[in-house]
C-alpha cells in the first residue's frame, strides 16, 4: 500500500494510471528548461497545471461507484465455466434476470445483430429479409421489416433513429419507423458494414474489394478504397484510432484510412482465409481468428503477435467486451474467455452452448453484463458477469438519455465531427511537429495546394449549385430534374424547383446588368419580395 | 557700567526701531538731505534743514546726557537723532523746470550741470562706477547657446531619466498582472457582505434613533457599564500566568474527577443491599463522627461551657419549666411551631441525661450487637428449657435443623463482626471483596466491562491493603512507616493510576499465565480437526480391497498434486480452446511426444498437420514474404545509372577502355531497407509512404516561443476538453484571461505609492 499522501501537497494516490506519456525535456538544472526566462517560467506553468490536473482527475475516481464483478470459483476445484446459465440465473436479481432472454426466430435466420452505441436498442438482421429494431430491455418493437432480399449486415449509425443494412444489391439506411430513407448505390455488394462515431463515416466493404467510406452527414462519398484482395471476410473498426481492419481471404489483415490509398499495415495472421477478427477498446490488443482454426492475439502498438491459440472448429464471431473479455463462437459454442491479454489462458471463463443451432454473431451489450448472440434460430442473451463497463460517461454515451438528451447529444458530436483526414495509424501525431528531415517537407504553399484542390473537387462534386452564368439547357439542376423519374414529388424535387426558378431569376439578372440595361424595379418593395 | 550701557544702549536701538516703523512722517524727513542742492526750493524746507543740523548736534548732547543721568532719556529726542543719523536712500522730488535757455536742436536741457568724458566713461568704464558693464575686465565672454536639436536630445535624456524613474514604480503591478492567469476586472472589488440576516452584531452600537435615545438615558443613569463586566473577566484572567492558568485548569479537572469517581462509588455503595455491610459503614461513619466531636470538646472547651449555661439559663431540657408548663397548659402543644419546640427540648434533655449516664451516643448501635450475642447466649441456656417445651412445628427436625443453621450463620456473622471490632477493619478487607457479588436479587447481570473492571479494582486494592498492614504489623517500626507512606501516595493521591495499575498487572498476570502454557486456546481449537484429519491409515496385505484401491488413488492423487497437472485434467476437452504456445514450436512439441503425453495432444498435433496440409496449396507465408520483399525494395532508394554510351570514347577507335566510369544517380525512395520499421517484425508490412493529407494536421516547424519539439509537445500533452479531464480542470483551463463584471466602472489602475 502506498504511503498516503500529506495534507495539502500536490500529490494524491493514483494519479498514476492518468499520466500521459510525452518525451522527455532534459533539464540543464532543476526545474530549468531553457535560458529563455519567459519560456522557461511557462513551461513550468505548463507543467504545474498538468500536476493539478492528474490530481484533480485521480480525484475522480470518488465518483466511481460502480464495480465490475467477475464471477469467482470458491475453490481450485470449482471451474468457473461450469457455471451454466441456469445456475447464474438462480442467484442472480430479478432486473438481471429480466435481461436474460430469448427469440425463437427459426425461418429467417441466421441473424446478424447489432447494439445501439449506449446499448439501449437491438438490431436484428436475419439473412432471409427479415430487420427488426427492438428496444430489448422494455421489449418494445421499434419497427419490423420484412424485405424479401438478403440481409448480409446490420449497423446502426450514431444513435438509435437510424440504421443502415447491407442487402442483397445496395446498401439501405432506414430510420428508426422502417422507412426507407436512403439507397446507397454507390455501396454495390457490400457484406460488412461499420460505422465511425466520431467521423460519421459508415464504411462498407463486401465482395467487391473495396472498403467504402460514406459521411452519412453530408451525404458524400469520402472515399473508395480498392483492396486488391478480393472478397473482405471480416471488417472491424479500431476505436482508438478509427482505423479499419479488415480481414481477408489470404489470411492477412490489412489496416486502412481514408486518405491513404495503400493500407497502412499488412498482418499475415493465419493460413487460410480469416474469418473473424475484434479489436479491444483501448485499441490496444486484436484478435484474429482464420479458418486454419487458430485465433491469435496481436498486440497493435508494436504489431507482434501475443498469443496462439486453436480452436476446435474456425470460430465464426469475434467480440471484445469493454472490461476485456472476449467471445468467441464456432458453431453452436460461445465461450467467453477472461485476461487472454495478460498471459496464457487454458481454459474459458464461461461457456454456454446452443443446441442444434449455428452462431452467426456474437456481441457484448456496452454498459450490461450480456452477450447477445444471434444465431441460426434467433437470437439469445447470456449474463456473462464483469463483461460490461460498470462506470458509464453520461456526457460521452447514456444508456439512461431521454430524447432531449439524444437530440442534443446528437448536434453535440455533429458540431464535434472530425475530419476523414485525421485518421491515421498514430492519432497522437495530429499537432505536433513534422518529424521527417525539412529537405522532404512540403512547401507551406504545396499544402495549402493540397488542401485547396480538395476544396475544388468538393465543388465539383457539389453540382448541385445555383450558376446563373451557365445557359439554362446546362444547369446542372435542370440535368438533374431531367434525369430523376418525372413522377415522384419530393422534398428534393421541390427545393430543387424552387432553386432552378432562383437560377433562372438571377440569369436574367446577369443578362441585364451585362447589357447594361436599368434594374427591373422590385414592386413591392424588399420587404414582401419574399411574398411573391 | 559697561555692561549697563550696553544693554541700554541695546534698548534704545530697538526701540528707535520700533519707532521707525510706525513713524509716519518719515517721508518728510528723509526728504530733507535733498535741499542743498536744490536752490529752488521753498523757506519752509530750509527751516527743515535747520532743525535737522540741530538735530544733529542733540544727538551727542543725549549722548553725554544719557552716560551723565540714566533716569531721564528722552525718547523722541533721541529717535529723530538716529533717523537723521541713518543714511538714507535719496528720494527724487518733483522738480518745476523752468528754462531760461534758447530752444534748440543742439541745446540739451542740462539742468545746470556740465556734461563731462568722465560722466560718459563712467557708464562704460567698470573703473569708474560699479555699474558700468560695456569694459568689464573681469567678465568673460559669454560662451555660444547649443544647437538647438543637441539642447533637445540633452532634454530628451533627462526627461528620460524622470519618467522612467517615475514608470519604474508601475513595473511590480505590471508585472504581477501581465503573469497573472485570470484578470478579474474589478481588480480589487470591495466585498459588501449583508450579513443582517446571518451574523448577531457583536458591538452593540446603536444605529436607530429609538435605540440612540435608550442608550443615552440608559448611560446616564449609569445602568450600562460596559467596561464592568468585560474588564473583571480580563482581570481575572488577565493576573494569571499560562503556567498558573494550566495549574488550575488541572486542579479543576482533578476535583472534578474526584467527585465524578466519588459520585459513583456512592452509587455503587447504595446498591450494595448486605445489611450487615450497611451496618459496618454505619458504625464506621459513627465513629468518625463522634471522633469529630470528641475533639470538639476537647478543643473548644468554653464554648461548650458557654452551650450549657444556655441551656441551663433556658432550662430547655426539662419539661418542668414555666414555660414549658405553660405551653402544655395552653394547649399550644398542638401548634406545629411550639410543638417542634417542646420535642427539641425534650430530645436535648434525653441528651444530657444519657451523657450524665456516662453513655456515648455511638454506643447504641454496640448494643444491638450485644443483644443478638445476649439473646443466644440466653439461647444457649434456654435450649434445655425449649427441648423440654417440644410442642407444634418449632419442635419438629426440620425447623429445628432450619434454625439451627440460621443460628450458625448469624454466630459466624457476629465472630468476624467482633473480630472486626478487635483489630481495626482488617478481617473485613478479606471476606468482604466479595460483597459487591452478595446480591441477593441477581436479577440483571452486568457485564460492562466497568463494573467488572471495578470489582476487580476493589478486591485488588483490599489484597493489597490487607497484605500491607499484615506485614506493618510483622516488621519494624521504620518499614512500617516507609510502606504506610507508600501505601497512602499510591493509593488516596492518584486513584486514577492505581485502577491502570492494577489493571495491568491482571493483564500481566495473565499473559504470564499464558506463557506458562504457551497455547492459544484460539490456535489450539483450530489445529485439533486439522490434526484429526490427517489420519494415518496403514495398509497391509491383510486390509480390504477397498481400502487398497483407496490408498491408490490417494497415492496418485498426492502424486498429481506435487506436479500441479491436475488442473489440466479438469477441463472437459470438448468445451474448451486447445491450446499451443507459439514459443514452444517444433521442439516443444517433439519433447511432448517423447514423454509421450495423452491422447488429447497428439490429436490436436495431427490436426494441426492436417491443416497445414490443408492449406499447402495456397502458400500464403511465402506470398506474404515475397510481397514483404517487393514492397521494402520498391520503397528502398534507387540508383539510376546515367552514364551516357560512348561519353568520352574516341570515335572509331577498337582499343577498348579499360577504365569506365559508372554515373549513378540517386533516387530518394519512401525508406531505406535498414530503416523500414517492420524489418524485425515477422508477418508484417507497415506501409511508411508519407500520408500526405496528415500533413495539414501538423506542424512543418516549432512555433515560436518553443526551442524545440519536446517543449512543444510536452505543451500539448494535456487535452483541455471535458471529456478527457475533471470538470475543476477543464474549467479552470478554459477561463478566459480577462474576466469584467458587467455594469461596473472599471477604473484605470491607480498608482500604488
Amino acid at each position: 500500500m502506498a504511503p498516503p499522501a500529506k495534507m495539502g501537497s500536490i500529490d494524491r494516490p493514483g494519479t498514476e494510471k492518468f499520466e500521459r506519456s510525452a518525451s522527455v525535456i532534459a533539464k540543464k538544472k532543476k526545474g530549468k528548461y531553457s535560458k529563455d526566462k519567459k519560456l522557461n517560467a511557462n513551461l513550468r506553468k505548463i507543467d504545474h497545471q498538468y500536476k493539478e490536473a492528474l490530481r484533480s482527475a485521480a480525484g475522480t475516481d470518488l465518483l466511481l461507484t460502480e464495480d465490475v464483478g467477475f464471477l469467482e470459483a470458491d475453490s481450485a476445484m470449482e471451474k468457473t465455466f461450469k457455471f451454466k446459465q441456469n445456475d447464474i440465473e438462480e442467484v442472480l436479481d430479478e432486473q438481471t434476470v429480466n435481461k436474460k432472454f430469448e427469440l425463437n426466430l427459426p425461418k429467417l435466420g441466421p441473424y446478424q445483430i447489432d447494439y445501439s452505441r449506449n446499448g439501449r436498442d437491438l438490431l436484428l438482421g436475419g439473412i432471409k429479409g427479415h430487420v427488426a429494431s427492438i428496444d430489448w430491455r422494455k421489449g418494445s418493437m421499434n419497427c419490423e421489416l420484412f424485405l424479401n432480399e438478403t440481409v448480409h449486415a446490420v449497423k446502426y449509425l450514431h444513435n438509435n433513429q437510424y440504421f443502415a443494412v447491407a442487402q442483397k444489391k445496395y446498401t439501405y439506411i432506414y430510420d428508426n419507423q422502417g422507412t426507407e430513407l436512403h439507397r446507397l448505390k454507390q455501396h454495390v455488394d457490400s457484406t460488412l458494414l461499420d460505422f465511425l462515431p466520431y467521423h460519421f463515416l459508415l464504411t462498407t466493404a463486401g465482395n467487391t474489394g473495396f472498403l467504402k467510406y460514406h459521411d452519412v452527414s453530408t451525404g458524400q462519398l469520402v472515399s473508395e478504397l480498392r483492396t486488391k484482395l478480393g472478397p473482405t471476410q471480416a471488417l472491424k473498426q479500431n476505436p482508438w484510432n478509427a482505423v479499419m481492419h479488415l480481414g481477408h481471404s489470404n489470411g492477412t489483415v490489412s489496416l486502412w484510412a481514408p486518405n491513404m490509398s495503400t493500407p497502412l499495415a499488412k498482418i499475415l495472421s493465419a493460413r487460410g482465409p480469416i474469418t473473424d477478427l475484434a479489436i479491444d477498446r483501448e485499441g490496444k490488443y486484436m484478435v484474429v481468428s482464420g479458418a486454419d482454426k487458430s485465433m491469435k492475439v496481436w498486440d497493435l502498438r508494436k504489431l507482434k503477435e501475443l498469443d496462439h491459440y486453436y480452436t476446435p472448429t474456425p470460430a465464426k464471431s469475434l467480440d471484445i467486451s469493454d472490461t476485456g473479455l472476449i467471445s468467441v463462437s464456432w458453431g453452436p459454442h460461445i465461450t467467453v474467455w477472461k485476461d487472454i491479454f495478460k498471459s496464457k489462458q487454458s481454459e474459458p471463463y464461461m461457456n454456454h452452448l446452443i443446441p442444434s443451432s449455428k452462431v452467426e454473431r456474437a456481441k457484448f451489450v456496452p454498459f450490461e453484463d450480456i452477450l447477445g448472440v444471434g444465431h441460426s434460430k434467433g437470437f439469445s442473451s447470456l449474463v456473462i458477469p464483469g463483461a460490461g463497463e460498470a462506470n458509464y460517461d453520461a456526457l460521452e454515451i447514456n444508456p439512461y438519455e431521454s430524447v432531449k438528451q439524444r437530440q442534443q447529444g446528437e448536434v453535440r458530436s455533429l458540431m464535434n465531427k472530425l475530419s476523414p483526414d485525421t485518421i491515421s495509424l498514430d492519432p497522437n501525431v495530429i499537432g505536433t511537429v513534422d518529424k521527417r528531415a525539412s529537405s522532404i517537407r512540403l512547401k507551406p504553399g504545396q499544402i495549402t495546394e493540397i488542401s485547396d484542390m480538395s476544396e475544388k473537387d468538393q465543388d465539383k462534386l457539389n453540382k448541385m449549385e445555383i450558376r446563373p452564368d451557365v445557359s439554362a439547357k446546362n444547369s446542372a439542376l435542370r440535368r438533374h430534374l431531367r434525369k430523376k423519374t418525372q413522377n415522384v414529388i419530393d422534398q428534393r424535387r421541390l427545393r430543387i424547383e424552387r432553386n432552378l426558378k432562383l437560377e433562372k431569376e438571377l440569369r436574367v439578372k446577369k443578362y441585364r446588368q451585362d447589357r447594361g440595361l436599368p434594374e427591373e424595379k422590385d414592386l413591392l418593395g424588399p420587404a414582401l419580395a419574399r411574398f411573391k | 557700567m559697561d555692561e549697563k550701557d550696553l544693554k541700554q544702549s541695546k534698548k534704545s536701538t530697538t526701540k528707535n526701531d520700533i519707532v521707525l516703523n510706525d513713524d509716519d512722517d518719515v517721508w518728510e524727513s528723509e526728504s530733507s538731505p535733498d535741499e542743498d542742492e536744490d536752490e529752488d526750493d521753498e523757506s519752509e524746507d530750509d527751516e527743515e534743514v535747520d532743525e535737522d543740523e540741530d538735530d544733529e548736534e542733540d544727538i551727542f548732547k543725549n549722548d553725554s546726557e544719557d552716560i551723565e543721568d540714566e533716569d531721564g532719556i528722552n525718547l523722541l529726542t533721541t529717535v529723530s537723532k538716529l533717523q537723521s543719523s541713518l543714511k538714507k536712500p535719496e528720494k527724487e522730488r518733483r522738480k518745476l523746470v523752468s528754462e531760461a535757455t534758447d530752444e534748440n536742436e543742439f541745446n540739451l536741457p542740462t539742468n545746470g550741470n556740465k556734461l563731462s568724458l568722465n560722466d560718459m566713461l563712467a557708464a562704460v568704464d567698470s573703473s569708474i562706477s560699479k555699474d558700468a558693464i560695456l569694459i568689464d575686465d573681469d567678465s568673460k565672454a559669454l560662451s555660444a547657446p547649443l544647437p538647438k536639436r543637441i539642447q533637445q536630445r540633452h532634454d530628451r535624456a533627462v526627461a528620460y531619466e524622470i519618467t522612467k524613474e517615475e514608470i519604474s514604480k508601475w513595473e511590480d503591478t505590471v508585472q504581477q498582472n501581465r503573469q497573472a492567469e485570470v484578470l478579474k476586472f474589478p481588480l480589487n472589488p470591495t466585498v459588501k457582505h449583508n450579513d443582517a440576516a446571518t451574523t448577531f452584531k457583536s458591538d452593540n452600537v446603536p444605529t436607530t434613533e429609538l435605540e440612540k435615545k435608550i442608550n443615552d438615558v440608559l448611560k446616564e443613569s449609569a445602568l450600562i457599564d460596559e467596561r464592568k463586566e468585560a474588564t473583571f473577566e480580563e482581570i481575572a484572567v488577565a493576573k494569571l500566568s499560562l503556567e498558573d492558568m494550566q495549574k488550575r485548569t488541572n486542579e479543576l479537572r482533578l476535583m472534578r474527577e474526584l467527585m465524578f469517581r466519588d459520585e459513583k462509588r456512592a452509587r455503587r455503595i447504595k446498591k450494595i443491599k448486605s445489611k450487615q455491610f450497611h451496618k459496618i459503614k454505619k458504625k464506621e461513619r459513627l465513629r468518625a463522627q463522634e471522633l469529630v466531636e470528641g475533639s470538639d470538646l476537647e478543643s473548644d472547651g468554653e464554648d461548650h461551657d458557654m452551650k450549657r449555661a444556655q441551656e441551663r439559663m433556658s432550662l430547655k431540657h426539662k419539661t418542668q419549666s414555666n414555660w414549658a408548663k405553660t405551653m402544655i397548659k395552653s394547649g399550644m402543644s398542638k401548634d406545629a411551631s411550639s410543638r417542634a419546640e417542646l420535642e427539641e427540648m425534650l430530645r436535648q434533655g434525653e441528651k444530657l441525661r444519657s451523657k450524665q449516664l456516662g453513655h456515648e451516643e455511638g454506643d447504641q448501635s454496640d448494643d444491638d450487637v450485644s443483644d443478638i450475642e445476649k439473646e443466644y447466649n440466653n439461647d444457649i441456656n434456654n435450649d434445655s428449657i425449649k427441648s423440654k417445651l417440644g410442642k407444634g412445628v418449632l419442635a419438629m427436625d426440620f425447623m429445628k435443623n432450619a434454625e439451627e443453621r440460621n443460628k450458625q450463620e448469624n454466630l459466624k456473622q457476629l465472630e468476624e463482626l467482633r473480630k472486626l471490632e478487635m483489630d481495626g477493619d482488617l478481617q473485613a478487607f478479606e471476606e468482604n471483596s466479595g460483597i459487591v457479588n452478595i446480591t441477593k436479587n441477581q436479577g440483571r447481570r452486568v457485564y460492562t466491562p466497568s463494573s467488572s473492571g471495578m470489582k476487580d479494582d476493589i478486591t485488588q486494592l483490599n489484597e493489597e491493603l490487607r497484605e500491607e498492614i499484615e506485614d506493618d504489623e510483622s516488621k519494624n517500626l521504620t518499614n512500617k512507616l516507609s510502606k504506610k507512606f507508600n501505601i497512602i501516595s499510591s493509593t488516596v493521591t492518584s486513584t486514577t493510576t492505581n485502577s491502570t495499575t492494577t489493571k495491568d498487572t491482571i493483564k500481566s498476570v495473565q499473559s504470564e499465565v499464558d506463557q506458562g502454557e504457551e497455547i492459544n486456546p484460539w490456535l489450539t481449537e483450530n489445529s485439533e480437526p486439522i490434526k484429526k484429519s490427517h489420519k494415518i491409515t496403514t495398509v497391509d496385505q491383510d486390509s480390504s480391497k477397498l481400502s487398497k484401491a483407496a490408498a491408490k488413488i490417494a497415492k496418485k492423487a498426492s502424486k498429481k498434486h506435487g506436479k500441479k497437472t491436475g488442473d489440466d485434467e479438469l477441463i472437459d476437452i470438448d468445451e474448451t480452446l486447445k491450446v499451443l504456445t507459439t514459443h514452444q514450436g517444433q521442439d516443444s512439441e517433439n519433447e511432448e511426444e517423447g514423454e509421450g503425453i495423452s491422447q488429447d495432444d497428439s490429436k490436436m498435433f495431427k490436426q494441426k498437420e492436417l491443416i497445414k496440409e490443408a492449406f499447402a496449396g495456397d502458400d500464403v507465408v511465402q506470398e506474404f514474404e515475397i510481397e514483404k520483399k517487393r514492397v521494402a525494395r520498391d520503397e528502398d532508394d534507387k540508383h539510376e545509372d546515367v552514364t551516357l554510351p560512348g561519353w568520352g570514347d574516341w570515335a572509331g577507335g577498337s582499343k577498348k577502355n579499360k577504365k569506365r566510369k559508372v554515373i549513378l544517380k540517386k533516387i530518394d525512395g519512401v525508406v531505406q531497407q535498414d530503416k523500414r520499421k517492420d524489418k524485425h517484425l515477422k508477418n508484417v508490412i507497415i506501409n511508411e509512404k508519407v500520408n500526405k493529407k496528415n500533413l495539414k494536421y501538423q506542424s512543418s516547424e516549432v512555433p515560436f516561443p518553443f526551442e524545440s519539439r519536446e517543449q512543444y509537445e510536452r505543451s500539448l500533452r494535456m487535452p483541455v476538453g471535458q471529456e478527457w479531464t475533471s470538470r475543476e480542470t477543464h474549467q479552470k483551463l478554459t477561463m478566459p484571461r480577462i474576466i469584467t463584471k458587467q455594469g461596473t466602472v472599471i477604473d484605470p489602475l491607480k498608482a500604488p505609492f
